[in-house]
């Protein structure tokens, strides 16, 4: 009886363990001053494999905003996915966070001058994709912990964008992290800092005028 | 003997399990300045499979009321079915109307259907209680209000205000011991500023928000407990 017992216990912890929340969230704006989520009431989901898709089709839009509590927008937990898709101009994705494992972030700007503001992951085996296709765009992004990646496009001019795998504290090394950054237009500019151990920078420009900046640090 | 009794009891058991109630009321009120129940003397069905369809036309109307010029009075509820698959309808097609302190609770499979044509309208409070339960709503004008509760299992919101500077809040799930699990949310605002806060506790949840206007706001959080 006692070795059923402990049997039934270990195959209830399992199966809580096992599952997902799978909670999905979906938000389409298609005018122009739209917001999704500010500092004091940020779009969250907390737990495990959870989806979110923002999309906002005009101009001026912003997911997030700023305020001393905008590090509460995101997603924490393992799995979650993240989709974020504005196709306007002067849109602005502010300070989303993903903490867990297993995370993935999507985010598309097609217009110009559109901003990504510090969105981080922090954790492990985390990926990021970010896809800036116009003029004058600019972001920053970091990761910490073991085992992400960060893929970042920009094809048109005047760009830049800044990387920081690891933020060069004790504890918040970025190891066995990879950065792939392509910009293919003019005048761009890129800033890679990587904090950890074998890591990876993959840093490719083809145009014009362009600059980079680059450190990689055991600690 | 004692197998045929047990039989015919089983048998009358079964027979005033599957019967429902089917109450109806319907209230048509066509001027303006109107009540059908408040707080103190709610309008109330009680069993199962009732039915409450009341069609206001005017304006400054009230289905359920604070009765807050009688503070000591009980505020909640004003409208209220207490079991299982019955059916709440309202309608309210001017302005300045009011749908307050609905609510369906004690059993499964309720639907709740709101309706508020004009502007400066507000619905409060609308609750449903239990699993399969289905809330629709539709405000068709400007400056409209509404909150609602849903708290269980599979149930469904679907809200659409097709106006200006419209505010709507839904919550499925308390944020306490009360969660709403394989819940469903609907949300469609077609104008300008409105602004949209959606709140789902517990797991296997979907909340589709859709703003196609300019200057709109949306709040959300998704948590698993």
């Amino acid at each position: 009886m006692k070795l059923f017992a402990t049997a039934a216990a270990i195959a209830a912890l399992v199966g809580t363990a096992a599952l997902a929340d799978d909670n999905d969230l979906f938000v389409t704006q298609s005018g122009n001053n739209n917001v999704i989520g500010n500092a004091d009431q940020p779009a969250t989901q907390i737990g495990t494999q959870h989806l979110a898709t923002f999309v906002q089709g005009g101009n001026d839009n912003s997911i997030g905003d700023v305020g001393p509590n905008v590090n509460n927008m995101g997603q924490s937990g393992f799995r979650h996915t993240l989709e974020i898709n504005q196709s306007g101009h002067r849109n602005n994705v502010e300070r989303y966070t993903q903490l867990g494992e297993k995370n993935e972030m999507t985010i598309r700007q097609s217009g110009n001058d559109n901003n990504l503001g510090l969105s981080r992951q922090q954790g492990q085996n985390n990926t990021a994709d970010v896809v800036q296709r116009g003029n004058e765009n600019n972001g920053t992004f970091r990761q910490l912990g073991n085992g992400n990646m960060v893929d970042v496009v920009q094809r048109g001019h005047r760009n830049d964008f800044d990387i920081l795998s690891g933020d060069f504290g004790a504890s918040n090394s970025c190891s066995s992290c990879d950065v792939i950054l392509t910009q293919p237009g003019n005048e761009n500019y890129a800033n890679v800092l990587q904090s950890g151990v074998s890591q990876l920078a993959d840093i490719s420009q083809s145009g014009n005028g362009n600059t980079v900046y680059t450190s990689q640090s055991a600690n | 003997m004692k197998l045929f009794a047990t039989v015919t009891a089983l048998a009358a058991l079964l027979g005033s399990a599957a019967l429902a109630d089917n109450n109806e009321i319907f209230v048509t009120q066509a001027g303006s300045d109107n009540f059908v129940g408040d707080a103190n003397n709610p309008v109330e069905q009680v069993g199962s499979s009732n039915m409450m369809d009341i069609s206001q036309s005017g304006n400054g109307n009230t289905v359920g009321s604070r009765a807050t010029s009688e503070p000591a009075l009980p505020i909640w509820p004003a409208a209220k079915q207490y079991g299982a698959n019955h059916d709440m309808t309202i309608v309210q097609s001017g302005n300045r109307n009011k749908a307050e302190l609905l609510q369906q609770r004690g059993g499964n499979s309720n639907n709740m259907e709101i309706r508020q044509g004009g502007n400066d309208n507000r619905i409060v409070n609308a609750h449903q209680f239990g699993n399969n339960n289905d809330l629709d709503v539709r405000q068709g004008g400007n400056e409209n209000f509404g909150n609602s509760l849903q708290v269980g299992d599979q149930n469904t919101i679907d809200v659409r205000t097709n106006g200006h500077r419209n505010t709507y809040e839904l919550d499925q799930g308390s944020f306490s011991v009360s969660a709403c699990t394989k819940c469903d949310i609907d949300l469609i605002q077609g104008g300008n500023d409105n602004m949209a806060t959606v709140y789902q506790q517990d797991f296997k949840q979907m909340a589709n928000i859709n703003q196609s206007g300019n200057g709109n706001t949306v709040y959300t959080s998704q948590s698993a407990n």
